[in-house]
């Protein structure tokens, strides 16, 4: 985030413990309006700091502010807050469109215009034609959808996605990334958690990294580029030789490593990109073998995420 | 970092409107359940009993006799616990096993509305339920012996309606502070249920005072007839009878309804549920 983005999200050391487990070791950071990523291995802390943020669970120490207040002091915030939770629970009984005016309702909506909205919502969630069918007989992926739908139907400024994804057919993905882009672009203040890296990264390039109950790493995916610059580039090539380019690569300075994978790709490790790519071309002429194709693998937040828990580690 | 121009937090949605929507919701949603099949089953047992009387028993025992016996023995001793348990120990259990109480604690409304509302609702039920089986079964009684409806039976019928009612309602809210606070509610309150209130209340001297069901009972029409078993037989020979008056133990009861209802309503305001 930068500087002069306001802090719609702010933890202040926020601390907390279960039993002798630390679950989230004093985490500071702010977060802004726009889509966040909220990234970490099974045991980090993720889920931790998510409810944390979302007032579910109390810090032992620090605090956690919506907008400058205290969500433990004032309840009034959930007003703004739209949470959509990751285990896959609804009220099984009701249709989709009940439980969604039941729950705009619980925000203070008047009957009709609790309907206008969750209609509004069920629309853009892409459920009207199974909105009066009871939410026990819909398949994973139309239960996420209605679990996203409640979360955004009373227009809150922040929304928390925990997970929002999981079980939904690759058309729905496609559908609920771009509405949580949107919702982003709106100026919502959205935080979504994914353990599928490419899709975090598919809606945002403004990530927070934790492992450890700590923070890793926080800000825009380049930013972050920047702070690991002694890790190296690696590079997928696709070529006729890969074991001739990749004995000729490994002589030089610039590259750290290579590993042929197949008889057609190698993939090298650099720490002088420019030179590397400015090499490339000659060697390959030099050892006669064609260049297909190739890609550098260090911009996607997969290998960052494991430089920075590498790091860490 | 820049500071935010903070607006004043919102207000939260007033207390009634939320008690009104959860007391509907949950009333709807307990309609649907399951468990109340189980529960007519249940509380159609005295109706058996009560047809049973009608076809062969009207000789041996007349109408009123029959009724109070029922009523201590199976309704009061059995029957306000099963449904006290079977509606109270879900007031918030439910939402906490079903997952779902996330939507509730993530709006804007006071966590003690909701346990009001749902409280309520769960009562409601528990008290109808008792008292359809006890008009019924009052429709089986009169029809069995139509000489039984005098004033003194439709007296000790009204009596222990309403106290079988108010056994109902207490219980249910003390077995839903269980629900709030416990892990394995449903163990609990069964060992309070037939271990504390089943044993205690049957020994004699003053330890009975401290079980609701010494305050039901002594809520009760006595009649001399009326012995629960064996044991009820030994505590009258033993004639170390605690004596209380009958308003006191509405006084108690009234109490513990109250008290009951504020600390299940506390718990749930402060304790931090975590949902996986």
């Amino acid at each position: 985030m930068s500087a002069t983005a306001p802090a719609v999200l702010e933890c202040d050391a926020v601390t907390r413990w279960y039993g002798q487990v630390i679950g989230v070791n004093s985490v500071s950071c702010t977060i802004g309006p726009g889509v966040t990523g909220l990234l970490g291995l099974n045991g980090a802390g993720k889920s931790t700091l998510f409810k944390l943020m979302a007032g579910q669970l109390r810090p032992n120490k620090g605090r956690v502010l919506v907008m400058g207040h205290d969500l433990a002091k004032h309840r009034g915030l959930y007003r703004w807050i739209g949470f959509c939770p990751e285990q896959d629970a609804l009220y099984e009984s009701m249709s989709g469109r009940e439980m969604l005016v039941y729950l705009l309702r619980l925000h203070g909506f008047d009957p009709a215009e609790a309907a206008r909205r969750a209609q509004s919502a069920l629309e853009r969630t892409h459920l009207t034609d199974a909105a009066d069918r009871p939410v026990g007989g819909y398949s994973k992926g139309m239960r996420q959808k209605v679990k996203l739908a409640q979360a955004m139907a009373h227009d809150p400024h922040v929304l928390f996605l925990d997970e929002p994804f999981n079980g939904m057919d690759p058309v729905s993905r496609h559908e609920s990334m771009e509405l949580i882009r949107q919702l982003g672009a709106e100026g919502k203040t959205v935080l979504v958690s994914s353990h599928i890296l490419h899709e975090v990264e598919q809606m945002t390039s403004t990530i927070l990294l934790i492992q450890n109950g700590r923070i890793l790493a926080e800000g825009h995916i380049a930013d972050i580029r920047e702070l690991i610059e002694r890790h190296p580039h690696r590079v997928r090539i696709e070529c006729e030789a890969p074991r001739r380019l990749a004995a000729e690569l490994i002589g030089s300075d610039d590259v750290q490593g290579v590993r042929v994978e197949s008889d057609r790709s190698l993939v090298a490790e650099t720490i002088l990109p420019r030179r590397f790519f400015a090499r490339l071309p000659k060697v390959a002429l030099e050892e006669e073998t064609r260049i297909r194709a190739y890609e550098t693998l260090d911009d996607s937040l997969e290998s960052l995420f494991e430089y920075l828990v590498e790091d860490s580690n | 970092m820049t500071t935010f121009d903070r607006p004043a937090p919102p207000p939260m949605v007033p207390f009634g409107t939320v008690f009104r929507l959860v007391f509907a919701a949950s009333a709807r949603e307990l309609l649907r359940r399951r468990r109340l099949v189980f529960l007519a089953l249940a509380c159609s047992l005295p109706l058996l009993l009560s047809l049973m009387w009608s076809l062969w028993g009207t000789e041996h025992f007349s109408a009123d006799k029959f009724f109070t016996n029922l009523v201590s023995s199976l309704y009061l001793s059995a029957l306000v616990y099963v449904v006290g348990l079977a509606f109270g120990v879900p007031t918030v259990h439910d939402e906490v096993e079903g997952r779902t109480l996330t939507y509730l604690l993530t709006r804007p409304i006071s966590r003690i509305a909701v346990y009001a509302g749902r409280l309520a609702a769960v009562q409601l039920l528990a008290g109808s339920l008792l008292a359809l089986s006890l008009v019924v079964c009052f429709g089986i009684l009169v029809v069995g012996d139509p000489s039984a409806l005098s004033v003194d039976f439709l007296k000790t019928y009204v009596n222990h309606v309403w106290v079988l009612l108010l056994a109902t309602v207490v219980l249910t809210g003390l077995f839903s502070i269980f629900g709030t606070l416990f892990r394995r509610p449903l163990v609990w309150g069964i060992v309070y249920a037939f271990a504390w209130e089943g044993t205690v209340s049957k020994i004699p001297g003053q330890l009975q005072v401290w079980t609701l069901d010494f305050h039901f009972r002594n809520l009760m029409l006595r009649d001399a007839d009326v012995q629960n078993d064996l044991l009820d037989v030994f505590r009258q020979l033993l004639s170390d009878q605690t004596d209380i008056a009958w308003w006191v133990s509405l006084i108690v009861l009234l109490v513990a309804l109250v008290v009951f209802s504020w600390v299940g309503g506390w718990i749930f305001s402060q304790k931090e549920y975590v949902i996986n």
